[in-house]
C-alpha cells in the first residue's frame, strides 16, 4: 500500500518536462553553422512539452536545453572553437642521378635513398616552403625556365596528439618537362616523407625527380 | 572531355590499355584528340614496354605468396650480402618485381636505377594505390615510390 504513492510520484516525474534553459555561446573560429550541427545531437527538439533548440547569429550560438546538456555542449565548443593550427610545410625537390657530390642540405635523404634505388647521386634542385591551415590549399612555383617546378598541396587536416603533430595533406609536383607526381600523405611533425616515381623524360633529359616535404607545426 | 591537366594527372595512374586506346575511357577519349597529351602517353608507354623487355616476367601470385616470396628473397639477399654474393642486387629486385606484379594494372615502370637494392626495407604495397611505401632505418623518414 505504502508503495503506491510512490509509483505516482515516480510517474509524474517521468512525464514531467524538463526545466530548460538559454544559454548563449560566443564562437571565436568556428562558424555558426559547422557549430551548431556540431551540437545537434545534444539538441533534444523533439522531446514532448520542451523541446530544445539552436538558433544562432554571425558569432553567437544560442541553445535552449537542460542544464547537463548546455554544459554538454558548452564542454564541446571549448573542445572544438578554437585557431586551426598553422603547419609549415618544409619541400625539396631532388634529381636522382644529378650529382656525385654529397649535399649536405639532403644529407638525411640521401643516405636512405642509397640503401633503397641504385642512382648514383641526388642533387638538390630547389627549396620551397609554405604555411596553411587546416582545409586550405596553397600553391607556389620554385625554379626558373625548364627547371620550374609547381607544388600544389590541398591540406585536408591538422591534428595535434599529445605534443606532435599530424598533417593529412593531398600533394603534386608538375614540372615542365615532364609528368608529375602526387599522393595523399599522412605526416607526423617532423617526419620527412620522400615521393617519387619515374619520370620519362627522352635521351639525356630522362630523370628520376624527388620529392620531399616536412611539416611543422606553427606554435 | 577532359581537361590536359586532369588527363596528365590520370595518365600517372591510368592502365595501358587506356593510353594506347583499347580500353574506352574518358582519358582515352581526351588522348584521341590531344596530340600534346597523346605524346606523354606515347613516352609513358615506351618507357613501360621497355622495362618491360628488359625484365622476365613471372606468374601472376597472391598478394600472399607474393609478399612471403619478397620476404624470403630479401632475407635471402641478405644472406647472401654477408657472404659477399654478387647476385645478391638481382635477388632483391626479384623481390620487389614479385610485389609488384600482384597488381592487376600496368607494370612497373621503375627505372632500371630505381630497383631497389640490398637489404631492402620493409616493403608495404598499397592495394588502393600503385604505390611502394619503404620505411628506412631513420624513423623520421619515409619513401614512397609511385609507378
Amino acid at each position: 500500500m505504502r508503495a503506491f504513492p510512490l509509483f505516482l510520484l515516480a510517474l509524474v516525474a517521468c512525464n514531467a518536462a524538463p526545466t530548460l534553459e538559454t544559454r548563449t555561446f560566443a564562437l571565436q573560429h568556428l562558424q555558426p553553422d559547422v557549430a551548431a550541427t556540431m551540437i545537434e545531437p545534444y539538441v533534444y527538439d523533439q522531446r514532448d512539452g520542451a523541446p530544445g533548440r539552436i538558433t544562432h547569429t554571425a558569432q553567437t550560438l544560442t541553445v535552449r536545453e537542460t542544464a547537463d546538456n548546455l554544459d554538454r555542449i558548452a564542454a564541446v565548443l571549448a573542445e572544438y572553437d578554437k585557431p586551426k593550427p598553422w603547419v609549415r610545410l618544409h619541400f625539396q625537390i631532388i634529381e636522382a642521378d644529378g650529382a656525385r657530390a654529397a649535399d649536405p642540405r639532403i644529407a638525411e635523404v640521401e643516405t636512405e635513398l642509397r640503401k633503397l634505388f641504385r642512382f648514383t647521386g641526388y642533387r638538390l634542385l630547389t627549396e620551397a616552403v609554405m604555411s596553411g591551415t587546416a582545409q586550405s590549399d596553397v600553391s607556389q612555383a620554385v625554379g626558373e625556365g625548364e627547371g620550374q617546378f609547381f607544388i600544389e598541396v590541398v591540406i585536408h587536416d591538422v591534428r595535434t596528439v599529445n605534443d606532435t603533430g599530424i598533417v593529412a595533406m593531398q600533394v603534386r609536383l608538375r614540372s615542365l618537362i615532364g609528368l608529375g607526381l602526387g599522393s595523399q600523405i599522412n605526416a607526423r611533425e617532423g617526419q620527412t616523407v620522400v615521393l617519387g616515381n619515374t619520370q620519362v623524360g627522352e635521351g639525356p633529359r630522362r630523370s628520376t625527380v624527388i620529392l620531399t616535404v616536412r611539416p611543422e607545426l606553427v606554435r | 572531355m577532359i581537361p590536359c591537366d586532369e588527363a596528365r594527372d590520370a595518365l600517372l595512374v591510368a592502365d595501358l590499355a587506356e593510353l594506347d586506346g583499347s580500353r574506352a575511357s574518358s582519358l582515352a577519349t581526351h588522348l584521341a584528340s590531344c596530340p600534346a597529351c597523346r605524346a606523354l602517353a606515347d613516352r609513358v608507354l615506351a618507357a613501360t614496354n621497355a622495362l618491360r623487355a628488359e625484365r622476365a616476367v613471372g606468374p601472376r601470385r597472391s598478394a600472399e605468396a607474393a609478399a612471403a616470396l619478397a620476404q624470403a628473397e630479401a632475407g635471402r639477399a641478405r644472406r647472401a650480402r654477408r657472404a659477399r654474393w654478387a647476385l645478391a642486387p638481382i635477388v632483391a629486385a626479384a623481390g620487389l618485381a614479385a610485389i609488384l606484379l600482384v597488381r592487376g594494372g600496368p607494370e612497373s615502370s621503375l627505372p632500371l636505377a630505381a630497383r631497389p637494392i640490398p637489404p631492402p626495407p620493409p616493403l608495404v604495397e598499397s592495394a588502393a594505390a600503385k604505390v611502394a611505401v619503404f620505411t628506412t632505418d631513420n624513423p623520421n623518414i619515409v619513401v614512397v615510390w609511385q609507378f
